[in-house]
């Protein structure tokens, strides 16, 4: 499951890249081959630093952990106030060089935390570059990303999940992926149509600044893409948020510190799947015979029925021979099925193809002759109705 | 496993901040993913949700165990509901150990009425006493791990944890006997024994299987054989729980002392066959005549954990009123909870056990060498002359005893074999 989930990741950071580049840059197909060849290095190191990084310090990779994400927040915060403050395409370019070229640093570093939020993070700041371009480049970013990310988030959940309870995680792979593809994809799907059917081109682009060569007093300045003051301003806020960040996020962290933790670790023990008894059902239902033994009672309780529908119902407390006494004809193959159907419900032995085809017969029989000639009223019931006033006299 | 997702809030955080700059910045896409985001949200909430209330969870376990024991506790998951299950986690509390909770996953597909017995091990890390085991709840996350469901069940089980014993290997050289004379193996009162006692008539409740058909066929009406009583090894425990007797706190007193002592001794007998019985007077009186088996010793040690020193009454006077479970020819053991108690009764109840043809012998548990914590602390001095004395006393009734304080550990003692053999201690 891990293989599948680094696949996915990988592919989440490749579609970010990819789709920021496209959306401003003039990329050309070798240059996105380049940069896919690039993130996969990068993710390779990153996965064999995950050895390496787990003989540091718990406290110490957590310490550096918050560290690097803090520094990397606020160069995205920067960005992307920049990017939707001025979204100038000069801007907008060199912004997605920068953060792809840190995807690459931050796909190496990618197991130096429990999970690779960086990845994720700074894929989803490409993607809102690309985002801001709009038409169907942004409907694809934005659905794709969506759907990556859910798969990835839904990978990792299970992963950790059945780590925790020792448990293989290989043949749970594709049903974990599965059910997280069930969840996202249709969401995701959505996302793209409507973003495709709400934005379909891409915003026009600004017009080329032209120089002006025109009369210009002495201390007029020239005009500039980004005015240099806004820009101080911009960088002190992200770094005061940053450090806000970090202290508030040490807060949390040190507030939870105190809550209970297992300490056992459970150990589960997988047991055998059985099937609950019928009788254990809150619906009582009746049990269920394979083979030549169910056609048997299949045909029996076909019997009854037809017995039943002729108004000749079996008593509930009326065993198959007394019924067939009862009933009394057509008295050779009635005889028949009976002594088949009570040798299949109630013996030991396997039963052979002519014990089905004597019961099959024999019911068919019975059923031809009743709806022939329906039976004489049960002697017992009018017994009964007929004593009930005599009695009550 | 931690049930908040270490990816809700960020994800959701970091929509959140997508959305505001989708509103921002004009950019559709940006505000689509925001809201399609949330709508993840809405949906995985739904899914953990779903299917619930179809799926039941029992437990199956032992009612009680020793200190220490490895416990396997079943879960048994059913699914009720019409559709598969997968990922289910049963959460079960098992207070005798020391983790909050145990978890056991089902990975699943667990198909509509189907059951999976699953299991988890539990270390019985607590002392004796009394805990519960439970509540039980089962629960399940979303595919994306986002959400998690769970619904709990009250089922609440109580649970013992008996002390741990040890086989006192110095009872059974003292006389208690492990196998049976020849010459009273049984004795003619009516009995399981093969031995053919005589016939009588067939009274209700008999087995139909001792009917004797000749004789019932002779008399013209059903008579049944009866065969002779087997005799059987009997040890007694007359347990101190005077109130006087309370000292020390923790693992370092009296009562725990008494009750480790008490549960070995029993479970030595248990272990030799023997019919074992336990009479004490605490804030009620127990009185557990001698018998044989496991449900037996649970019975047993079940009085002995839930026991108070609350008593008033003095152990040699307990012993009096209840010699008769001491027949002829049983172990009876007297364990005093204090050395502060009349010498000449003790040695006036042992010389009725002796003269009743039973074996005692006695362990005393010398509570003034505890801290005191319902009175002010006896002088050295004085405690040491009670221990002295009683010693003195012991030896001159020539009875195999011990005596045990703060100092010794119940546990290395009990399985020396020369626990029971007293001796002056130097100085003394």
């Amino acid at each position: 499951m891990r293989a599948l989930g680094a696949s996915v990741l990988y592919l989440l950071a490749l579609n970010a890249v990819a789709s920021a580049l496209l959306a401003w840059g003039e990329t050309s197909p070798a240059g996105l081959a380049g940069w896919a060849v690039a993130l996969a290095v990068a993710l390779g190191i990153g996965e064999r630093l995950g050895e390496p990084f787990a003989v540091i310090n718990a406290r110490h990779r957590d310490r550096m952990a918050v560290f690097l994400g803090i520094i990397q927040l606020s160069m995205l915060v920067l960005a992307l106030v920049l990017a939707s403050a001025s979204p100038t395409p000069g801007l907008l370019r060199f912004l997605a060089g920068v953060l792809s070229g840190y995807q690459l640093v931050v796909l190496a570093l990618a197991r130096l935390a429990p999970q690779p939020r960086g990845v994720v993070g700074q894929s989803l700041a490409l993607v809102a570059l690309a985002c801001l371009q709009g038409g169907p480049l942004a409907a694809w970013a934005a659905g794709s990303t969506l759907a990556l990310v859910g798969l990835y988030v839904g990978l990792d959940h299970h992963a950790r999940l059945l780590a925790s309870h020792r448990l293989d995680d290989s043949p749970h792979a594709l049903r974990a992926l599965f059910l997280s593809a069930v969840l996202v994809l249709p969401v995701a799907l959505a996302v793209g149509l409507a973003v495709h059917v709400a934005s379909p081109e891409p915003r026009p682009a600004p017009p080329t600044e032209v120089p002006d060569d025109g009369y210009r007093r002495l201390e007029e300045k020239p005009h500039r893409e980004l005015d240099s003051r806004a820009l101080r301003s911009i960088a002190v806020t992200g770094l005061a948020g940053a450090v806000a960040v970090y202290f508030v996020g040490r807060w949390i962290v040190r507030s939870k510190r105190g809550e209970k933790k297992s300490i056992e670790t459970p150990e589960p023990l997988l047991g055998a799947l059985e099937r609950i008894r019928p009788e254990e059902r809150r619906s009582r239902a009746r049990p269920e015979y394979p083979g030549r033994r169910g056609r048997i009672v299949r045909a029996y309780l076909a019997l009854l029925r037809g017995a039943a529908r002729a108004g000749f119902p079996r008593g509930p407390d009326e065993t198959p021979a007394e019924f067939a006494s009862a009933l009394d004809e057509p008295r050779v193959p009635l005889t028949e099925a009976t002594d088949v159907f009570v040798r299949a419900r109630y013996g030991p032995f396997e039963l052979t193809d002519s014990d089905v085809a004597q019961a099959e017969h024999g019911v068919a029989a019975v059923l031809e002759r009743l709806e022939r000639r329906p039976p004489r009223r049960r002697q017992d019931v009018a017994r009964d109705a007929e004593d009930a006033p005599a009695r009550d006299a | 496993m931690d049930e908040t997702s270490p990816w809700r809030g960020f994800l959701t955080a970091t929509a959140a901040i997508a959305g505001l700059l989708g509103f921002g910045s004009g950019a559709v896409a940006l505000v689509a993913f925001a809201a399609g985001w949330a709508l993840i949200l809405g949906l995985a909430r739904l899914a953990a949700h779903r299917g619930l209330s179809g799926l039941e969870v029992h437990r199956r376990l032992p009612p009680s165990a020793f200190e220490g024991d490895l416990l396997t506790v079943d879960v048994v998951l059913e699914n009720h509901a019409g559709e598969v299950a997968r990922f289910v986690l049963a959460e079960d509390q098992f207070g005798a150990g020391l983790a909050d909770r145990q978890s056991v996953l089902e990975p699943g597909p667990l198909p509509p009425l189907h059951r999976r017995m699953l299991s988890y091990r539990a270390f019985v890390a607590r002392q004796w006493g009394l805990y519960t085991v439970g509540p039980l709840s089962i629960g399940r996350f979303d595919p994306l791990g986002l959400f998690f469901a769970s619904r709990r069940l009250e089922q609440l089980s109580p649970f013992e944890v008996y002390p741990r014993a040890a086989k006192i290997d110095a009872v059974a050289l003292l006389g208690g006997r492990s196998t049976l004379a020849a010459h009273d193996a049984t004795t003619a009162a009516a009995g399981q024994s093969l031995i053919f006692r005589g016939v009588r008539d067939f009274a209700a409740g008999d087995d139909v299987r001792r009917i004797h058909w000749p004789a019932t066929a002779r008399r013209g009406s059903p008579m049944v054989r009866e065969n002779e009583r087997d005799l059987q090894p009997v040890f007694t425990l007359f347990l101190d729980l005077e109130r006087r007797g309370r000292a020390g706190l923790g693992r370092k007193s009296t009562l725990e002392y008494l009750v480790r002592v008490g549960a070995s001794l029993l479970w030595t007998a248990h272990r030799r066959g023997d019919a074992f019985g336990l009479v004490a007077e605490g804030d009620r009186p127990i009185v557990v005549p001698p018998a044989q088996g496991e449900g037996h010793l649970a019975a047993v040690l079940h009085q002995l954990v839930i026991a108070k020193q609350a008593g008033t009454r003095p152990l040699v006077e307990v012993v009096e009123r209840n010699r008769d479970f001491a027949p002829p020819g049983a172990a009876a053991a007297l364990l005093f909870s204090t050395t502060e108690v009349d010498l000449d009764a003790v040695a006036s109840t042992i010389g009725a056990l002796r003269a009743s043809a039973s074996y005692p012998f006695v362990v005393v548990m010398d509570a003034l060498a505890f801290p005191p914590v319902d009175r002010p602390p006896t002088p050295v001095e004085v405690a040491r002359e009670r221990r002295a004395a009683f010693v003195d006393r012991l030896l001159t009734l020539d009875v195999p005893a011990a005596i045990l304080g703060p100092a010794d550990t119940p546990e290395d003692l009990l399985v020396r074999p020369d626990f029971l053999t007293l001796a002056r201690e130097p100085g003394a």
